[in-house]
């Protein structure tokens, strides 16, 4: 299941953030990106989850040319909801109206009602929060939501996981603890991955870096 | 020194918001008054035709804002959608509804187009479709009106700042999920947006209940619905039926909060049932060219045909079935509004004056009140929009009399600002809430004081939601009729008086040239707020 | 029977109460003689009199108009017409102020146009003050013995508490192209249905023409009535009503929309008339139709008329509550109502058309000679005789019975 990008151009009318790129993952591997701020990091990921127009209002809408493939399937004008593409962002991003458990529910595929029940204490026991099902996501500490929305992006079983800084508001203990776990479910489940970073400890496999030059 | 000020405010506005409700409720306890009603035989089969009527309108309109909404939303097409709904807004209710009704009453326009070519009719058919005993028509009429404002509000609360871009993250997040785009609406931001709207759906639900002069245009007559009976028995001269009246009032405050605690109890249900939710993704629409909603268009449609058959109606002679054209045209009715222009400037002084008044409040009560108080006095905030008019205007004409106020410009202008205020605080507090708490952090940081946050910062950045406040409660103070009657004892003469005054000679060309000048009045407000309220252009420097 | 026992008591109470403020009315007219004119005169100068009027018509509203600018100039009094809706708004409202102690001179109505139950109300509870009409110079052309209505407001005296300022009879008007031959009877309205069903109807009561409208065909088809020249009696209510009642149970299911709706008020049925949904429109002035054809709302083909054997009259009053302000201006501008010059131009068709309360015998010739305004197209051609209207208690009761039996939309 690699994941490959061809990148013809990324930007808006006015501006290019990015242009002729080439990236190809292959499964349980992870791709660093890395880049100073505005030079387009954010952006690519968007562009590969599909969520590019879903920009707030007035801001500038931004258009990808180029081919995405997934295990060779196009996915260059297949909506976000059918790539099977997981995202992780900076802030976890936990549905606030929702308990934790039902967060982790909300992302397992439908099925028998105890199964996904099952699915759900599975993913709490992996994340080390048994008992915490029922807790108010705004209850958590920082560390703990950031392991929810980890195994919510894992419970609807991607076929590639992008992540967008998800370390940055860690402090640096936590900060390695979570990055191991992170990595540990990729190579598990065998996933590409892409990890949008700008510190130089995060990065999972040095072979495995992409330099974005500035912008403009 | 915040609660000093949040005192004072309350009392300035919460002191006669009381007084007036005590007043208006203190009429109910008259035993007599009780017994003549439960003597009336009319009143069981009214008030189930109120409740049926408000509950099924309020129903629709909720369900089709939900629906227009995740259209919306989905498409990333917001700020269009509402930058018609001013103008949707501003219709007053009463003139929609004749405007509505000329079009689907038997000698309607609709059943002019179609006769005789198609229905063979040569005189107007005897099918109820106004005043039809179910109060289909008026449900319609209601739904129809009652959209626009729920997007508006909606639209309010998706534009705060706090949410806005948070709910547009999780609505990308749930589509990575695997849901589909209006699936993930539905699951992600409707939950989160719903519980904010309460204070508009009570108010939509409380109108629905309470309305009167819709409900003389459209609704069933015999009987009417309990509002317009309330109405009725008010208006009469004799005191026994006065009391009878205020006695229906004070049944259909009754059923007002029993149905919000109704519609309460089935949102918690449905919200319990989208929480547990089985997961199913739903279908994402092939991917193709976005097209408007059809639905958005379809109400456009409507509002225009209604307002077109105002335009026409008001300037029509003769007008003899089945013609679809008037045999004769006249200008005579908009002499007669050129006539009444002195009226214009009343109800524009009253309006500007009592929306200011109302805005001042508003802002200082939602700066200076702490979150608890503002939490726990809502409710009495709201009480105009809840409790049915005809009571409250009794309130508030005791409470004149016994101010001796009554006939004077001071008791107008208190009148009209009491009822503007809940509008404009609605309209207000979701903006003014979710702004920025670390503004006002960094402007302390860099050494300003209060008074130069709030002038340079916080309302320049509000001015969209300030200018937008002031327009409601614009159009909120131009719409009054019963208080305008009551306190100014007749003596001031607004748009809204002309035109019922003359509504009751029933000649469809005044009644629709007045409603032609009720309706710019609040347009003119709506877009000079606007106009207001954009947003600053900033140069865009070459590269 | 079918009134209930507590309304009874009511009525008889308030029968009671009326009988007494009859006699107080008597002994003050036993009092020393009113002021004379001049001095009124002089008072009213400057005065600003609110005139609470129903300004549901336009030509109504320029009459007024008209008259404010008569007695602008010819008195220095400023007349402001308040326009109101419905004349019990501002009898609650002296009610009101009655009740929260306005004195004499406090209020804020200080004319109001007013008849039939209105007046019985404001009477009976004494909102209305000392009598006034006689006093009035203009008052000796008032043709008392030939429209005995002038005096007596649906069978309650008037006592000179309010001053007379118009006559108005039932009438009725069609489109005669639709209609050639306009029922003279209720009895022949009854057949008209039969044959054409769902094109008639009458306004809901209590609007005060769908009352009128019950009320004629009671005096129609009773067997007694001089019951109804009384005041109500419980006991004889069923056995003089009985005959409506049977008469409307035939009459409803042939009625628009089967007898179970009826439309809200005689405006409701004008533009009904006009649209061709209706066939006979119904109102007051004889010369509405006609003020209608001329301003092109309703077609020329539109005849008025009224039923062979008459059909109720009355008059509509000026009165003055106990605590107006400018009662001398008050009574300045009735005075000026009740002037040749000002009672011509209303019953000038060009105007208003609404028809003279004065004996034309009594005016000197030039005066008299105001009177003659050519013959328009709509206005009846043939007057009938005007019936007196049943005593006002009658109203109620006859409302809430017809309520009772055909206001649930069967």
């Amino acid at each position: 299941m690699t994941l490959s990008v061809h990148l013809d151009t990324l930007g808006s009318a006015q501006r290019t953030l990015l242009r002729d790129l080439r990236l190809a993952v292959p499964p349980g591997a992870v791709l660093t990106l890395m880049g100073p701020s505005g030079s387009g990091k954010s952006s690519l990921l968007a562009a590969i989850a599909g969520t590019l127009a879903s920009v707030a209002e007035g801001a500038q809408a931004l258009r990808f040319k180029g081919r995405i493939h997934l295990n060779g399937v196009d996915l260059t004008h297949t909506p976000t909801a059918q790539r099977s593409i997981g995202l992780l962002f900076q802030d976890p991003l936990l549905f606030a109206h929702l308990t934790v458990a039902e967060n982790l529910l909300f992302a397992v595929p439908p099925g028998p009602r105890a199964q996904r029940q099952a699915a759900v204490q599975q993913a709490l026991a992996d994340a080390d929060l048994t008992g915490y099902g029922e807790r108010d996501p705004a209850t958590l500490s920082g560390g703990q939501r950031a392991r929810v929305a980890l195994m919510r992006a894992l419970l609807a079983q991607p076929r590639a996981l992008l992540l967008d800084e998800p370390f940055s508001r860690l402090d640096a203990a936590l900060r390695d603890q979570f990055r191991a776990f992170v990595f540990e479910h990729i190579r598990a489940r065998g996933i590409p991955a892409v990890l949008v970073t700008h510190d130089r400890a995060d990065i999972a496999d040095p072979a495995r870096v992409l330099e974005l030059p500035h912008a403009g | 020194m915040r609660h000093p000020l949040a005192a004072l405010l309350l009392l300035i506005a919460g002191l006669p918001l009381l007084v007036t409700g005590a007043l208006a409720l203190g009429a109910l306890f008259d035993a007599g008054a009780w017994q003549a009603l439960a003597q009336e035989p009319q009143w069981p089969r009214a008030l189930a035709l109120s409740l049926w009527t408000g509950l099924a309108s309020t129903a629709l309109a909720w369900w089709a804002t939900r629906a227009l909404l995740a259209q919306a939303f989905v498409q990333q097409r917001l700020a269009r959608l509402l930058r018609g709904l001013p103008a949707m807004l501003a219709t007053p209710h009463a003139a929609f509804a004749i405007g509505l009704a000329f079009l689907l009453a038997p000698s309607g326009w609709v059943l002019r187009a179609l006769s005789p070519w198609l229905t063979g009719f040569d005189f107007p058919p005897p099918w109820p479709t106004t005043q039809d005993p179910w109060g289909l028509g008026l449900i319609a009429a209601l739904v129809l009106k009652e959209i626009p404002f729920l997007l508006w509000t909606a639209a309010t609360q998706l534009q705060r700042d706090d949410v806005r871009q948070r709910w547009q993250a999780e609505h990308a997040l749930a589509q990575t999920l695997g849901y589909a785009p209006r699936q993930a609406f539905d699951r992600v931001v409707w939950p989160q947006l719903a519980p904010r709207l309460t204070g508009p759906l009570v108010a939509v639900l409380a109108y629905g209940l309470t309305v009167v002069d819709m409900a003389l245009v459209l609704g069933p007559a015999s009987p009417p619905t309990l509002a317009v009976l309330a109405w009725q028995w008010l208006q009469d001269a004799d005191p026994a039926t006065n009391a009878q009246g205020a006695a229906a009032g004070g049944v259909l405050a009754f059923a007002v909060g029993v149905s919000v605690a109704l519609w309460r109890a089935g949102q918690a249900l449905a919200a319990r049932h989208t929480r547990r939710g089985s997961g199913a993704r739903g279908r994402t629409p092939a991917a193709g060219p976005v097209h408007g909603s059809r639905g958005a268009w379809l109400l456009v449609a409507v509002y225009a045909a209604v307002l077109l058959a105002l335009a026409v109606g008001s300037v029509a002679g003769v007008w003899p079935f089945p013609a679809l054209w008037p045999d004769t045209l006249t200008l005579q009715a908009w002499a007669s509004v050129w006539a009444s222009r002195g009226t214009v400037l009343t109800t524009l002084g009253l309006a500007v004056a009592s929306a200011a008044l109302a805005l001042a409040w508003s802002v200082a009560w939602l700066e200076a009140a702490p979150r608890r108080w503002d939490a726990a006095l809502r409710p009495l905030l709201y009480a105009p929009l809840v409790l049915p008019a005809v009571l409250w205007v009794v309130g508030l004409y005791s409470l004149a009399l016994w101010l001796r106020l009554e006939g004077r410009w001071p008791a107008l202008l208190l009148a009209h600002t009491l009822m503007a205020l809940p509008y404009v605080l609605l309209a207000l507090a979701p903006a003014y809430t979710g702004f920025d708490p670390r503004y006002r952090a960094i402007s302390d940081s860099l050494g300003r004081s209060r008074a130069h946050f709030l002038l340079r910062i916080k309302w320049p950045l509000l001015r969209r939601a300030l200018a937008a406040s002031a327009a409601v409660g614009f159009a909120v103070s131009v719409a009054q009729y019963l208080p305008t009657l009551y306190l100014g004892a007749g003596r001031w003469a607004t748009v809204t008086t002309e035109a019922v005054t003359l509504a009751a000679g029933a000649q469809r060309s005044l009644t629709s040239a007045y409603a032609g000048l009720q309706f710019v009045l609040p347009v003119l407000g709506f877009a000079l707020a606007a106009w207001v309220g954009r947003p600053r252009r900033f140069t865009v420097a070459p590269t | 029977m079918s009134i209930p026992p507590l309304s009874t008591t009511r009525r008889r109470l308030l029968t009671t109460l009326g009988a007494g403020a009859a006699l107080h009315s008597l002994a003050a007219r036993a009092q020393p003689v009113a002021p004379a004119w001049a001095e009124i005169e002089q008072a009213a100068r400057g005065q600003t009199v609110r005139f609470n009027a129903w300004a549901g018509s336009e030509p109504i509203n320029a009459y007024i108009q008209w008259a404010a600018a008569q007695i602008q100039a010819a008195h220095g009094v400023t007349l402001e017409h308040v326009k109101i809706s419905d004349a019990a708004d501002v009898v609650k409202r002296v009610r009101a102020e009655k009740a929260a102690g306005r004195g004499a001179g406090e209020g804020t109505v200080d004319l109001i146009w007013i008849n039939g139950e209105n007046f019985a109300t404001m009477k009976r509870e004494g909102l209305l003050g000392a009598p006034f009409a006689q006093g009035l110079p203009n008052f000796r052309y008032v043709d008392t013995v030939g429209k005995p209505t002038t005096l007596t407001d649906f069978s309650v005296p008037t006592d000179g508490l309010e001053s007379p300022w118009g006559m108005a009879q039932l009438t009725f008007f069609a489109d005669r192209q639709r209609l050639p031959q306009p029922p003279q009877s209720m009895a022949e309205l009854l057949a008209l249905a039969r044959q054409r069903p769902g094109r008639i109807s009458y306004p809901r009561p209590p609007e005060f023409h769908g009352t009128t409208f019950l009320k004629q065909a009671l005096l129609e088809h009773t067997r007694e009535p001089a019951a109804l020249a009384r005041p109500y009696s419980a006991d004889a209510f069923a056995r003089v009503t009985a005959p409506l009642w049977t008469f409307l149970d035939a009459l409803h299911p042939q009625l628009w929309r089967g007898g179970r709706q009826f439309p809200q008020n005689a405006g409701a049925i004008r533009q009904m008339v006009a649209d061709g949904e209706l066939l006979i429109g119904i109102t007051f002035n004889p010369n509405d139709a006609a003020n209608e054809i001329a301003a092109r709302r309703l077609p020329a083909t539109v005849h008025s008329w009224q039923f062979a054997r008459g059909t109720i009259g009355n008059t509509h009053f000026v009165a003055i509550p106990y605590n107006a302000p400018a009662r001398a201006g008050a009574q300045v501008v009735a005075n000026f109502l009740l002037s040749p010059v000002a009672q011509a131009r209303k019953a000038d068709i060009a105007h208003w058309g609404d028809p003279t309360v004065l004996d034309l015998a009594k005016l000197p010739a030039a005066e008299r000679a105001l009177f003659n305004a050519a013959p328009r197209p709509g206005q009846v051609q043939q007057t009938a005789p005007a019936l007196p209207e049943p005593h006002a208690s009658w109203v109620d009761p006859i409302e809430k019975e017809w309520v009772r039996r055909y206001g649930l939309g069967g």
